[in-house]
């Protein structure tokens, strides 16, 4: 493993939620890896799981699906489809042999800066240990 | 003209692999399939791999060049090829279907440089067969279970073991290098070892001959037979991709913003968009025209240019189409309209 | 067999002799014996082509899409079908590709089919005839005759069916069948697989799709698969290219697995046509599997009017806990 190889996390974060509390996070001054890389989405329930194999494709060493608690989806339901989906995808991701660590999914309110900083931290430092993605990576 | 040392393939493919990077029909999650070899002894009984060799010099994907930049700061990388093989138990069809294939993409006016490179840097040690195979008719197509076309080294299958003769310089060159691995072939008659493979039995050869078919290709084109037998068609590309002497391919760009690749992958002319145009007009809409198409390219396009059979009879689209549409099928149908 | 057969044909024949179907999908006799194939028969005369027996397996099915969109605004289709193709037409009415009105169902109760390659292993050459017994399977070659048991030359889907009589038919042909041949646990290799490393499995599935061509006869034989346009040969957005490299086999197969989550009828069409033997089941077990753990669905293989992945509970679990790397 190089000295230099940083963790690079993709966080797929719901707007009305994960979007808010990183942002929280952020305005507060809260501290935590650069690590991550968010990509705002309405809803999580708009996370399709090849946006997930995707990005351990393009160069990903860790993937984040964040969105509201159940019972406070902007749009009601979304996200209790999101944790059918995702409860399925998740299995079947390291099915298909990638560590746990690596894909996680999880509810962030707007108000939960810390949580989302304590989250990025905890998942930085898990896939730190694991070291670089290979899995699934296209060579160009 | 030698024997392989101990009556066994092994020591000569192990002396083969120790300078050459060795290829050979190897045993997969119970598949028999033609990959990079893993010093195994060849399997047994195998009749033809699951995928054809074709692959060494027409890989599935294969990447031509990279691009980096725009316009006239445009940089252009070819991409390398890589180095030569050594392609170890062949079969006489397969061997041959890459000759074939070669007519098409070496020919004088439009050479296909990168698969003409790859074809003089394979080495192809062809194994005769002693046994046809279920559904093995090379002879009907005018093919033999003992031909050296497109081989630079036979190996003939004899009581006593393996006749080893090099047919081009290259095979001979190979065979120098794995001395060690060889026998002198005292009162081995390699005429006789290749008589008898010539001569194995092989019924569906008898019972059926595509040269009616040919000849009467006018009315065949015009058969209902098609209809019946693309009726059941999945359109999948399975008879193209396990084919050896299909060579159809498509050019494709992966960009990444300024920078990207060029790669080129293998098409069927059964894929529903193979022929699909813009403004979606589709010359052959249904199974049945692509059907068609496919067996008379085999049959009458090929022949008319080429002089010979577009099919080696290796007989894979009838081992593996799951709904019986093959060669052999095809023939036999329509030589009841011819 | 021969008994099921002639009624088939007699069930055809009053089906175009009252009108009521204008193409029925069956089997016939194909380049060999042991491999019969599909067929549509027009007309009644051409009824006398059906066969019926121990090798007329060929999952038809999905052809019911094709001929429902070719077929004239109220034309009626016919169809035999084993237990597995009677789950894959239920798959294609309730994803209202097809309407019940439009077809003409004669269901087979199914002791299972003989698979050709396994039986030709066994016997030397592929067998002329065989007859699926209670207890075992009895080959008939050229020469000899061959007893052997189920589980050695029956189809590996058969082993494991619980389903061998359609639930929806117009007409059947035999008794209902209420057991599967056999009957081998449907999670057996899924659980071995679940138990090796993931690095492990990760090297075992690189093994696997490397194999795989991509012809797409998986997908186009899936009674599950009936988009219009199918996500993998999208052009904008391109999220399969056409390149075979691991990384994009990862995408193929994902997708297609993950497409049919919760809709796969376990009917094992897939892996039944593939030419180079990816275990595609395993993939669509795992699904299976996971569906009826985490959704609490008793036989997530049998299609209903609602999809596991099309609804919710307000108290599902939430299936990542309770792993490595999860709080
Ligand atoms: S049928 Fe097999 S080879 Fe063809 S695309 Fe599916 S998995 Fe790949
Ligand atoms: S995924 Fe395979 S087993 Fe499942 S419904 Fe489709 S063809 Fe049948
Ligand atoms: S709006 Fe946040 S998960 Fe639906």
């Amino acid at each position: 493993m190089s000295v230099d190889w940083k963790p690079k996390i993709v966080g797929f974060a719901c707007r009305w939620c994960a979007y808010a509390g990183a942002d929280l996070a952020g305005t507060s001054r809260m501290k935590y890896p650069p690590s991550i890389r968010l990509v705002r989405i309405p809803c999580s329930c708009r996370v399709d799981p090849s946006f997930v194999v995707r990005a351990f494709q393009r160069g990903a060493d860790g993937v984040l699906v964040a969105g509201c608690h159940p019972g406070d989806c902007h749009y009601t339901t979304g996200n209790y489809l999101t944790r059918r989906r995702f409860s399925l995808a998740k299995r079947f991701i390291q099915y298909m042999g990638i560590e746990p660590e690596r894909f996680r999914v999880e509810w962030v309110s707007a108000a939960e800066g810390g949580r989302f900083a304590g989250l990025v931290e905890e998942m930085t430092e898990d896939i730190r240990k694991l070291g670089p993605n290979r899995k699934m990576r296209e060579r160009l | 003209m030698k024997m392989a040392a101990a009556g066994s393939l092994l020591p000569l493919m192990e002396a083969l692999s120790e300078s050459n990077d060795l290829w050979a029909p190897i045993v997969e999650d119970g598949q028999v399939v033609f990959g990079r070899w893993k010093g195994e002894s060849l399997p047994d009984n195998y009749r033809v791999t699951d995928n054809s060799p074709k692959e060494l010099l027409l890989p599935q994907t294969e990447s031509l060049m990279r691009f980096e930049g725009v316009y006239d700061q445009l940089d252009i990388k070819e991409e390398p090829i890589e180095g030569p093989k050594v392609a170890f138990g062949v079969r006489p069809c397969d061997a041959a279907a890459l000759d074939l294939i070669a007519e098409v993409l070496g020919s004088d006016d439009y050479p296909d440089e990168r698969f003409g490179q790859r074809k003089d840097s394979t080495t192809v040690v062809t194994l005769a067969c002693d046994e046809a195979g279920e559904h093995c008719f090379c002879r009907a197509v005018g093919g033999s279970p003992a031909s050296d076309r497109g081989s630079d080294i036979m190996i003939y299958p004899t009581d006593e073991g393996y006749l080893l003769r090099a047919v081009t310089g290259a095979g001979q060159d190979i065979l120098r290098q794995c001395e060690s691995a060889l026998d002198p072939a005292e009162g081995g008659d390699v005429e006789s070892a290749a008589a008898d493979c010539e001569d194995i039995e092989m019924p569906l050869a008898e019972e059926i001959s595509p040269d009616g078919v040919t000849e009467d290709w006018h009315r065949v084109f015009e058969s209902p037979i098609w209809e019946q037998l693309a009726g059941r068609c999945r359109s999948c590309g399975i008879c193209g991709y396990v084919c050896p002497t299909c060579y159809c391919f498509a050019l494709f760009d992966d960009l990444r913003g300024n920078s990207g690749v060029r790669f080129r992958g293998w098409d069927s002319c059964q894929f529903e968009d193979y022929l699909l145009m813009a403004g979606d007009h589709n010359p052959r809409p249904t199974e049945t025209e692509r059907t068609r198409q496919r067996f008379m390219h085999k049959l009458h396009y090929f022949v008319s240019r080429w002089g010979e059979y577009g099919c080696v009879g290796c007989g894979r689209c009838a081992d593996k189409c799951p709904v019986g549409i093959h060669m052999l099928a095809a023939i036999k149908e329509l030589e009841e309209v011819v | 067999m021969r008994q099921l057969q002639k009624q088939l044909r007699q069930e055809a024949e009053d089906a175009f002799a009252d009108g009521h179907v204008e193409v029925f999908i069956g089997y016939q006799e194909g380049f060999e014996r042991a491999r019969p194939v599909p067929v549509f028969v027009r007309d009644r005369e051409s009824v006398q082509e059906m066969v019926l027996n121990e090798f007329s397996g060929v999952s038809l099915s999905k052809y019911l899409l094709r001929e429902a969109e070719r077929a004239q605004e109220d034309a009626s289709i016919g169809i035999v079908a084993r237990g597995c193709d009677g789950l894959g037409i239920e798959r294609l009415l309730y994803d209202q590709c097809i309407s019940r009105e439009q077809l003409y169902i004669v269901g087979v109760g199914c002791p299972g089919v003989v698979d050709p390659e396994k039986a030709a292993q066994l016997c030397g050459e592929i067998p002329v005839a065989a007859e699926v017994e209670k207890q075992q399977v009895v080959l008939q070659t050229s020469s000899e005759e061959l007893t052997v048991a189920k589980e050695e030359v029956l189809r590996d889907k058969c082993l494991k069916c619980d389903d061998p009589t359609p639930r929806i038919y117009d007409a059947l042909l035999g008794e209902e069948i209420q057991r599967g041949p056999v009957r081998q646990n449907r999670f057996d290799g899924v659980e071995q697989l679940e138990a090796v490393s993931d690095d492990e499995r990760y090297e075992f599935w690189v093994r696997q799709f490397d194999r795989c061509l991509r012809c797409f006869a998986c997908r186009n034989v899936c009674p599950a698969c009936s988009c219009v346009t199918c996500s993998l040969e999208e052009e904008e957005p391109q999220w399969l290219k056409r390149s075979t490299s691991s990384s994009e086999q990862f995408m193929f197969h994902f997708t297609r697995a993950y497409h049919v989550a919760g809709r796969c009828v376990s009917c094992g069409a897939c892996e039944e046509v593939c030419p180079v033997g990816v275990p595609l089941m395993l993939l669509n077990e795992k699904l299976l599997k996971d569906v009826g753990e985490l959704f609490e669905e008793p036989s997530p293989h049998l299609p209903s009017e609602t999809e596991p992945l099309g609804e919710f509970s307000y108290d599902d679990p939430e299936g990542w806990r309770g792993e490595a790397g999860q709080s």
